[in-house]
């Protein structure tokens, strides 16, 4: 399988893999950019999807915004409460979460507790976001933009076997993994630098597998060959990262939104280690940031 | 004085107030390509003068070989690139220019020098940097520090780090510059150590009662920098949607996250380091044209705010 390039190839990916459609529930009331993401994907025959809260809300906002829900499953609880789906997670009734109207932290904390069986083992819980950068013509995944604040170097690693995981999936066989910084070389005041480093040794010695992990990398030398060649950065990932993973949440966070919102690169978000992946976006994001977040997650 | 909001009008400013009083940039080590195409645009423009320290000879064959104009430029000659920068410093302490350029010489030890015992130009705060970007899609420009400096900065040095950027926007002819202090998230939270630190600083400015700024955060990218979303968000503060500084936790956060605005959608770029009585300007290969000229013209434009406000 060759690596997915964009959007249009997770989402036929989706649907060759997709034999029935994904049950979808959504956590808190639904936004009407996600009503018409899973619309889409419901037209598809992808999702399945379950809304909660007062249905007859839900439909009077549907019918507003003249989106067909024939066929949504939508529950009539009290709204803006994560037991439904706590629930429904125990019970094996759902396949993706989405975020709602609901708080990303005050979503997560409910999801982490050992007993809403969320977590698997000692599985670390992780982000990712992915883009689809049009000056590179190809895809970037960026960790961690929502769960872990202050990664330190264990988590780090988790950061990567995560991502790496994910893009396997995706057909990155042996995905290009940047351990990104402010600069390439390696300075012991700047603890990132310090960090890049030792994973990138990791995967030299194997401890790392299925992939090719270099840092500390600068932005640039990561993603743009011609900038990495002229700052004499060489190497299988230089210039040609499919993953960046970041220092800390804030980096993380500022790029998904810098690429979402300013460069107005396709793109979606999801958090993945868990039962279920969650799709996590805010009401800022659009509907098709929704969507891809979906495709994202089905894979 | 209009406040500015493009990067073009940043040029032109400088452009106009060398007018009135024309601003000298002397450059440390200027056996450097991309510094003296820079210079050479911005003095061509009538944004400045410049006085290139460093080794005549070299400096020529640079400019013959790379098609450099350096002709209305002085070359003030020294062999060794140190003594060059050393002599650059010493001519800015001495008033013959109101700028520092970094040229063929390390940051770190450009810095040293301005900091040294044997110059008056050391200022009460530390130094650091601050971007200013002309991002398509916002509505005037924004700046970021620090990707350049700073690496993670503690309650004071970030104090100072706010400080130093809120005198590049009042530069600019902002009264009272709207600063953000950046967030994952729009609100204090345990879990993320930035927020509870950016609580602080906050208090801090607040009890001295914000005469120079506004402040507020912690605020994500998004909901500084666009209004709807500051208001879905509940963010109240005249800062919400409209920043003009946005001052992150760590050199990571801000050289990333500008870098994806420079290289992705061309945000231009003016940057400049402050913190001692001059500011100090830095150019690099990668930087367009367009860029270089407008880190110049910030860098005057600032020399011009320190020395007014020096002489009140």
């Amino acid at each position: 399988m060759e690596p997915v390039k964009d959007f249009h190839h997770i989402e036929n990916l989706v649907k060759a893999q997709t034999k029935s459609p994904r049950k979808v529930m959504v956590v808190g009331n639904c936004f009407v950019k996600w009503m018409r993401a899973l619309k889409k994907a419901k037209d598809e025959n992808l999702v399945e999807p379950i809304l909660l809260g007062s249905e007859a809300a839900i439909r009077e906002n549907a019918d507003i915004h003249d989106i067909d829900i024939r066929g949504f499953d939508i529950r009539n609880t009290p709204g803006g409460s994560v037991t439904p789906a706590i629930e429904a997670l125990q019970e094996n009734k759902v396949d993706i979460l989405v975020r709602g109207d609901f708080g990303v932290l005050d979503l997560l904390t409910a999801l982490f507790r050992r007993e809403a069986g969320f977590r698997i083992g000692k599985n670390i819980v992780t982000s990712i976001s992915g883009h689809f950068v049009g000056a590179l013509g190809r895809m970037l995944f960026v960790t961690d933009p929502m769960v872990i604040p202050a990664p330190d170097l264990k988590m780090k690693i988790a950061l990567v076997e995560n991502a790496v995981a994910y893009t396997h999936k995706l057909g990155f066989s042996k995905p290009r993994v940047a351990l990104t910084s402010a600069v390439e070389l390696i300075y012991p005041v700047m603890q990132h630098t310090i960090e890049g480093a030792v994973i990138s040794k990791m995967n030299d010695r194997n401890q790392i597998k299925d992939c090719l992990v270099d840092g500390p990398l600068s932005m640039d030398c990561a993603v743009i060959e011609s900038a990495a060649k002229e700052k004499g950065v060489t190497g299988w990932v230089a210039g040609r990262a499919d993953i960046l993973v970041q220092p800390n949440i804030e980096t993380s966070y500022g790029m998904y939104r810098a690429f979402a919102l300013y460069v107005k690169a396709p793109s979606g978000v999801i958090v993945v280690g868990g039962k279920v992946p969650v799709c996590v976006t805010s009401r800022a994001d659009t509907v098709e940031t929704n969507y891809n977040s979906l495709l994202m997650a089905m894979v | 004085m209009q406040p500015i909001t493009s990067s073009s009008r940043i040029i032109d400013a400088a452009i106009e107030l060398s007018k009135r009083r024309r601003k000298t940039v002397a450059v440390a080590a200027a056996s450097d390509s991309a510094v003296l195409a820079a210079v050479s645009d911005a003095e061509k423009l009538g944004v400045c003068d410049a006085l290139l320290f460093g080794n005549d000879s070299r400096i020529k064959e640079i400019a013959e070989s790379d098609g450099i104009d350096i002709s209305n430029l002085t070359i003030e000659h020294h062999d060794d690139p140190v003594e060059a920068a050393y002599n650059a410093v010493k001519a800015a302490d001495k008033g013959r220019a109101d700028v520092v350029m970094k040229g063929f010489v390390g940051t770190s030890q450009l810095l040293k020098m301005v900091l040294s015992k044997d110059f008056n130009l050391r200022g009460k705060n530390t130094m650091s940097h601050t971007a200013v970007l002309d991002i398509p899609g916002y509505h005037k420009l924004i700046g970021i520090t620090d990707g350049g400096m700073v690496v993670k900065p503690d309650f004071e040095t970030k104090i100072q780090m706010i400080e130093n950027g809120v005198e590049v926007f009042r530069a600019l002819g902002f009264d009272k510059p709207k600063v953000a202090l950046s967030g994952a998230i729009d609100y204090v939270h345990e879990n993320f150590p930035s927020t509870l630190l950016n609580k602080r600083i906050i208090e801090h400015f607040e009890a001295g009662q914000l005469k120079e700024c506004e402040i507020a955060g912690p605020m994500t990218l998004e909901a500084a920098t666009n209004r709807d979303i500051a208001g879905q968000r509940g963010i109240e503060s005249p800062v919400g949607g409209d920043a003009d500084l946005f001052v992150v936790d760590s050199i990571e956060e801000c050289n990333i996250v500008s870098k994806v605005l420079i290289l992705f959608i061309k945000a231009v770029f003016a940057g400049v380091i402050i913190g001692a009585k001059v500011p100090i300007s830095l150019v690099s290969r990668t930087d367009s044209a367009q860029n270089k000229k407008a880190s110049l013209s910030i860098a005057c434009l600032v020399a011009e705010y320190l020395s007014q406000k020096g002489g009140e």
